[in-house]
């Protein structure tokens, strides 16, 4: 930990917490409420288009995961800049029944990216509403079932970052979420649906696709060629959310006052293949979840809130599937001789075979200063505690951080302190061995 | 023999008849009539004037096909190794973000980003391409120059289709003779000069051809008899378009042209072109290397018409012949947005993988389209317009002893013009074989692709 607060890193922080204090006291004229970059189409303004961008900048010092490289020398940790997302999108209502989306970006462009890092069509998809009740529409798109944090809205998040946990296929039959489907969504009083069924993307694709099948070890195979149908149903018991678009909030700051119950469940037919007696066998991908939110605003005037959440998710892969994701991973390499299971990096066990359960909770405090305003802050913790079949010990991993609001989410700090286990491979199974840290400041402006 | 010359006669006049008022029809019926008023306030357009005297401007577009489709695949088609015989998938056929503006007076500078057929197969990360960035001077009507990475391209009406306003579900192939051999989804690296001098509209294109080792589709390697793209001799392009209008003129603002302008416009063109590049293409003759030139000739007639009676209905109709020379026995087989990536190893096959078909060669070929557009259904509410149409292609390649026979018949649904309109669309193409030396035919095979497409600008 020591390490972490090292000089550099200490500088840094300094620079950008002052930064933002400019930002808070210059930018109060700005209202939050209404969207600037909104284009009305016709008179009666039931037309319209929307831009919106936003960027999130990482400074990173990350404990790597032991025998991680960089140009064949070992690196122990990390201290990085990088670009965790940049998205440009639009949108727009095109006629009284049709909405369309069109987004682009790019993940993880850090130090290791190629040079001409090239921009990607994220979504491009349209939707027909038939009724209030009823709305479909096709494209390349993030509507995606399962769980709340399968479709997450990445720039107004309480964490950090995203939760790995409730992306399943995230890059297997994924591009970052987003899938090339079809969909229906709706609410029926207070019951919010979506069914999504989904031409998945190759997992030949995939950066870490293997071709050989491993004995009793599940792995995505290309040879399947069904399709992904996944759904989530949610009851909302207060305010209801907006289902214009797939993402869901992480918190709504103290503006709305939100109990909702979900379940949702996944489903690819042979999606995976591991060898029995050095024989092909297929499996089904059979995801379910249910999960509970809760924002809920303490005291009106000051707009205090509290939000929780707590999801369930039960996966099968078939056996011993595991995934070790590292997100926006800090190196790329590995010495075999002194890895660990984890591979390099800041890669961790997020998803496999098993039972997890994962849990958030923060408390936004009032504005700070009397005459200015300082903005507001938000510590969070979040833990996801894992019973995998691979691994021999339960996995947990935390995350412990405050956010820092200078205008809602679309200027924010967060700080975040994310602790992970190192599993190595004993005679008993793999066992956690050692736990390493992260620490990211992230900052967030967002445009729309 | 009184009794058979009598009913001859009732027959001839019949004909006569029949003629008589398909004649009426087409000449005197078909005529614009001021359209009526829409009940709904149509919206505004994303054309952002930068000054007061609305010279300067900045225009906005994009639009999306969202393709659903059902395709029987060629014989011996592969998904990874998997046989593939038939494919269910989604993707998205073309993807368009652009811009155009007018920054000062008479100077127009077009740029535009996009992407082709990302569909399943796609690697993730699928990034848009800079498909146009070019500048345009207007010295006057009758004459504007530009420059750039264009789609301006001469030979036929439909080598610069405008994507999104076609009438069959997609381009013709056979009026893009080098897509991504010597351009980038039709785009070149160029100059042209166009204009309109009274009734005729010309272009005139030269271009530098995008290097053809850079085409999924090259060999380095010259064949006995077969000619093929060569990187020996790196010659420009010249392409040429010629048409003359006899009732409205089309914008020849962008160099896309329109399938059907849905009755606004009364359109009857008469159009010639080619295309010329030396040494484009190469060869073995008795082992010897012989490079070949590429000479390509079009001509084309194009009818938009509403007609007279109910200017509501409109018929649009499309012919044109296409004479290629590529060389001796070139030929090429294009899938679009194919739904394999891969092809059993055997001789058997002729045709290549997926929904591919020989689509051009070396040879003759017509290509025409027909289509009918209803008038708007729904009293109170607009429901839309529906237009049935048929397109084929017939062709005689040098290669291929029997004829080419590839059609297409769909309905499209206008559900607010080209701007929202959905599309079912079946089309059937010719498989081939080889057999003994000669290349035979082997069945035909079904692809339908259910389109929708979104278009802002």
């Amino acid at each position: 930990m020591t390490k972490l607060f090292s000089k550099p890193i200490l500088t840094f922080i300094c620079i950008l917490l002052s930064i933002g204090q400019g930002i808070a006291q210059t930018n109060d004229t700005t209202a939050l409420d209404t969207k600037k970059l909104k284009y009305f189409l016709n008179e009666e303004k039931t037309h319209w288009l929307a831009v919106h961008m936003y960027t999130q900048l990482w400074m990173r010092m990350n404990d790597n995961n032991p025998g991680s490289t960089i140009a064949e020398e070992l690196e122990d940790s990390t201290y990085d800049v990088s670009v965790r997302r940049f998205r440009l999108g639009f949108q727009a209502q095109i006629s009284d029944r049709l909405w369309v989306y069109s987004q682009f970006g790019i993940n993880n462009l850090n130090y290791q990216s190629p040079r001409g890092t090239s921009l990607d069509l994220l979504d491009a998809y349209a939707e027909f509403s038939v009724s209030r009740s009823l709305v479909i529409g096709a494209g390349k798109t993030a509507w995606t079932g399962l769980s709340r944090y399968s479709a997450p809205n990445t720039s107004k998040l309480l964490t950090n970052d995203l939760l790995l946990l409730a992306l399943p296929t995230d890059d297997k039959a994924d591009d970052l979420i987003r899938k090339l489907s079809v969909f229906a969504k709706g609410k029926l009083g207070r019951l919010d649906y979506r069914f999504v069924a989904s031409k998945p993307f190759l997992p030949s694709n995939s950066s870490d696709f293997e071709e050989e099948t491993t004995e009793n070890i599940a792995e995505f195979n290309d040879k399947m060629k069904s399709g992904i149908y996944s759904t989530y149903l949610k009851w909302e018991f207060w305010d209801s959310e907006s289902n214009q678009i797939p993402f869901s909030n992480g918190t709504y700051l103290g503006k709305k006052r939100i109990f909702s119950v979900g379940v949702g469940a996944e489903y690819q037919n042979d999606a995976l293949s591991s060898r029995k007696n050095s024989t092909e066998v297929f499996h089904d991908m059979v995801l379910w979840s249910a999960d509970a939110f809760l924002d809920l605003p303490i005291d009106t005037t000051n707009e205090t809130a509290l939000t929780a959440y707590l999801g369930y998710f039960n996966y099968d892969f078939g056996p011993n599937y595991i995934r070790n994701t590292a997100t926006n991973n800090t190196t790329l390499s590995l010495d075999n001789s002194l890895a660990s299971f984890n591979g390099p990096g800041n890669a961790f066990p997020s998803i496999g075979t098993g039972s997890s359960v994962y849990l958030q909770a923060g408390y936004l405090f009032p504005k700070m200063g009397r005459i200015k305003d300082y903005g507001r802050l938000q510590p969070y913790a979040a833990v996801q505690y894992s019973n995998f079949e691979r691994l021999e010990d339960p996995m947990i991993y935390y995350d412990l951080g405050i956010n820092w609001f200078l205008k809602a989410h679309l200027s924010k700090f967060s700080l975040s302190l994310q602790n992970r286990p190192i599993y190595n491979a004993t005679a008993q199974g793999l066992e956690v061995d050692s736990r390493k840290w992260s620490a990211v400041l992230q900052y967030i402006i967002r445009i729309e | 023999m009184v009794c058979r010359v009598t009913i001859y006669n009732t027959d001839r006049m019949r004909y006569w008849r029949t003629i008589v008022i398909l004649l009426y029809l087409l000449v005197n019926g078909p005529c614009l009539y001021q359209l009526k008023a829409q009940s709904k306030t149509a919206n505004k357009r994303l054309l952002f004037y930068l000054d007061e005297d609305k010279k300067q401007w900045l225009k906005v577009t994009s639009y999306a096909q969202i393709w659903a489709r059902q395709s029987q695949n060629n014989p011996g088609s592969t998904v990874n190794d998997k046989p593939a015989l038939n494919t269910t998938d989604l993707s998205i056929r073309r993807f368009r973000l652009g811009v155009s503006t007018q920054p000062w007076e008479k100077t127009i500078f077009f740029f535009q980003i996009g992407v082709n057929n990302l569909n399943y197969l796609s690697p993730k990360g699928t990034s848009v391409d800079v498909l146009d960035a070019y500048v345009e001077h207007k010295f006057s009507d009758y004459i504007a120059i530009g420059g750039g990475k264009s789609a301006w391209n001469g030979l036929s009406r439909y080598t610069s289709p405008s994507s999104s306003k076609v009438m069959a579900n997609d381009i013709n192939f056979i009026a893009l003779p080098t897509l991504n051999d010597s351009d980038d989804l039709i785009r070149k690296l160029g100059m042209y000069a166009k204009g309109k001098i009274g009734k005729v509209d010309y272009r005139l294109v030269f271009t530098k051809p995008l290097a053809i080792e850079n085409s999924k589709t090259f060999n380095p390697d010259p064949t006995e008899g077969i000619a093929r793209f060569t990187n020996k001799k790196p010659n420009l392009q010249y392409s040429t378009y010629v048409k003359y209008e006899f009732l409205d003129p089309e914008s020849n603002a962008t160099p896309f042209l329109s399938g059907s302008y849905l009755g606004k416009k009364r359109v009857f063109n008469l159009g010639i072109g080619y295309t010329l590049q030396p040494k484009a293409l190469w060869s073995l003759r008795n082992g010897e290397e012989q490079f070949h030139d590429l000479k390509l000739f079009a001509s084309d007639i194009h009818l938009d018409l509403p007609l007279k009676f109910n200017p509501d209905m409109v018929i649009t109709a499309y012919l044109g012949y296409f004479n290629y020379d590529f060389g001796p026995g070139y030929i090429r087989q294009i899938g679009a947005n194919n739904p394999v990536n891969g092809l059993e190893s055997s001789a058997d096959f002729y045709s290549a993988k997926g929904n591919s078909f020989p689509v051009l060669g070396t040879g003759e070929s017509l290509w025409g389209e027909i289509g009918y557009l209803f008038p708007p259904m729904g009293n109170q509410d607009d429901k839309g317009r529906l237009q049935p149409y048929v397109s084929a292609q017939y062709s005689d390649f040098e290669v291929i002893p029997s004829r080419i026979f590839q059609y297409d018949f769909g309905i499209n649904w206008y559900l607010n013009g080209h701007y929202s309109k959905l599309t079912i669309n079946a089309q059937n193409r010719p498989i081939y074989r080889n057999s003994t030396n000669v290349i035979t035919k082997d069945g035909r095979k079904w692809m339908f692709v259910m389109q929708y497409q979104f278009r802002i600008d």
